[in-house]
């Protein structure tokens, strides 16, 4: 219905609205009217905010008007409708906003939207089409089309913090990460109004979560906290962050997101701190072996004990396979933090601060020495050697690409 | 195919398509007239994406009334199914 309305007439699109309307006040079936919501979102987002400005507000009012409803079904595609016309509509929304927001803070506080409340014979509905994750996205698009209006006060303003806060304060999984997401939305508007500090330990608390996404949606806000400051990062998060960042690349080396807030707090620090984020690198390459070693001695004390005639065990090869796994999870690792070290020469190399390369000039300004990069070389070198002989081919590249960079620098900068 | 086909040949297969889905011998077949709708609906929305991407031509022989009119019928039967798959691809 959506794509046909996009190319047939205004004559079409009318008639079809119609019989829409039609249906959701005669038609009684509750998928027919969540069908009828659907259709709404489909035709307003395939004809576009141009096309569909006259009938915007006849399917706001009737999305509105169905996102009451008490059966799980219809309020739950009505809304899900609703969020979608206003991603389409944007600015052309404005006019509905603060209807809006007061509808969507009346459904939250009504039992039969609740995942507990309502009837027992919709718990399982309720259960499959939760109401609140989709008022998360409806306020999720409203700060959209608010933008930057959001830094003025007034009610509308007030009415949102407390939505966000109250979203950021649940405990389901699924409802925390349309939150992190609203206030991802928010952070890019009114950025000044939200309390980094209070965010950066709730992303924490879900960096640790075992549902991966909350993880991922934890890891991409933080990605947009370091874009925008990465030295109140560095300040509030310090350098337990950078290591529990790394203990999340070791477990799973498959989220690319960590990488990249790793390397953009990087990016931006790395010209005035590299003596710290190379220590911190080489914690993580020492730690990688250190690790390895532990982990090998409980497995060794447990063979030299009495042993259990496992003969399934010893068919799979269970230990040898575990211990595999275990090594090429963390020679990622090694690789990334090597990838790092890579990065923080490249970035004092292109700050121009020359007295990193030149003690005389260091101690002209006052500079500490430990605080300089050539006072690291030796470190640099070292880990670059010990990298280049792993049994990795990877790891062995990069540590002589580490070992070509400190080389090409020390060429340009003799002293 | 069928947003590159004549004005004639696009409502004479939509009049096929919409004999079938009222045939009288679905009644009997509960299960076989869900399949006819679905296939129905999914070539339909298959169609128009195609015409969507197709170029100038295509997307003119979706304005034609008759042919529009054709489609809503079906679109209409289908939407009022109670199945929630018909439902969704209709959309």
């Amino acid at each position: 219905m959506g794509s046909l309305s996009a190319l047939a007439g205004s004559s079409y699109l009318s008639s079809q609205i119609q019989w829409l309307v039609d249906q959701v006040v005669n038609n009684r079936v509750p998928e027919s009217r969540a069908g009828c919501a659907l259709a709404f979102g489909a035709i307003y987002s395939n004809v576009g905010g141009l096309a569909g400005g006259p009938i915007l507000k006849t399917i706001v009012n009737i999305l509105m008007s169905l996102a009451t409803d008490q059966h799980p079904v219809v309020h739950f595609f009505a809304m899900a409708a609703l969020a979608q016309v206003i991603n389409a509509a944007n600015l052309s929304y404005s006019p509905y906003v603060p209807n809006t927001l007061g509808m969507i803070s009346n459904i939250y506080l009504l039992e039969t939207h609740d995942p507990d409340g309502g009837s027992l014979g919709s718990v399982n509905l309720r259960g499959d089409l939760p109401a609140y994750q989709v008022i998360c996205r409806i306020l999720h698009a409203l700060v959209g089309v608010l933008g930057p209006e959001l830094q003025e006060p007034g009610k509308v303003r007030s009415l949102v913090f407390l939505l966000v806060h109250e979203f950021g304060e649940e405990t389901d999984e699924g409802l925390a990460v349309e939150a992190i997401k609203c206030v991802q939305q928010f952070l890019m508007f009114a950025p000044a109004e939200a309390d980094i500090p209070k965010l950066l330990g709730t992303f924490r608390m879900h960096l640790a979560s075992t549902r991966r996404p909350l993880k991922v949606a934890a890891i991409t806000a933080l990605y947009q906290i370091v874009q925008r400051d990465a030295v109140l990062i560095s300040k509030l998060g310090g350098n337990q962050l950078v290591e529990d960042l790394f203990g999340l690349l070791d477990d799973d080396p498959s989220l690319d997101g960590v990488r990249n807030v790793i390397l953009s707090w990087l990016q931006q620090t790395a010209a005035t701190l590299p003596s710290g984020w190379i220590d911190l690198c080489q914690r993580i390459m020492t730690r990688t072996a250190a690790q390895k070693r532990a982990a090998q001695a409980p497995a060794r004390q447990a063979t030299s004990g009495p042993a259990f005639n496992d003969d399934e065990g010893e068919s799979l090869g269970a230990e040898t396979s575990g211990g595999s796994t275990a090594l090429s999870s963390r020679w990622r690792t090694q690789l990334f933090a090597l990838n790092c070290l890579h990065s923080i020469v490249g970035a004092v190399a292109d700050s121009g601060k020359t007295e990193h390369f030149n003690p005389v000039l260091a101690r002209r300004a006052g500079l500490n020495d430990r605080q300089m990069l050539y006072s690291r070389v030796a470190d640099l070198i070292r880990m670059a050697f010990s990298a280049s002989a792993a049994q990795v081919m990877e790891v062995r590249l990069q540590g002589l690409i580490v070992l070509r960079d400190v080389i090409e620098v020390s060429f340009s900068n003799p002293r | 195919m069928f947003p590159q086909q004549t004005q004639e040949g696009q409502v004479q297969s939509l009049a096929t398509l919409s004999s079938h889905t009222r045939s009288g011998k679905l009644e009997r077949n509960p299960g076989r007239k869900q399949a006819v709708l679905a296939n129905t609906i999914t070539a339909l929305r298959r169609s128009l994406v195609n015409a969507e991407t197709s170029g100038a031509k295509a997307r003119k022989g979706f304005g034609n009334q008759q042919v529009t009119d054709l489609i809503k019928s079906l679109l209409q039967v289908g939407f009022l199914d109670r199945d929630d798959s018909c439902e969704t691809t209709d959309v």
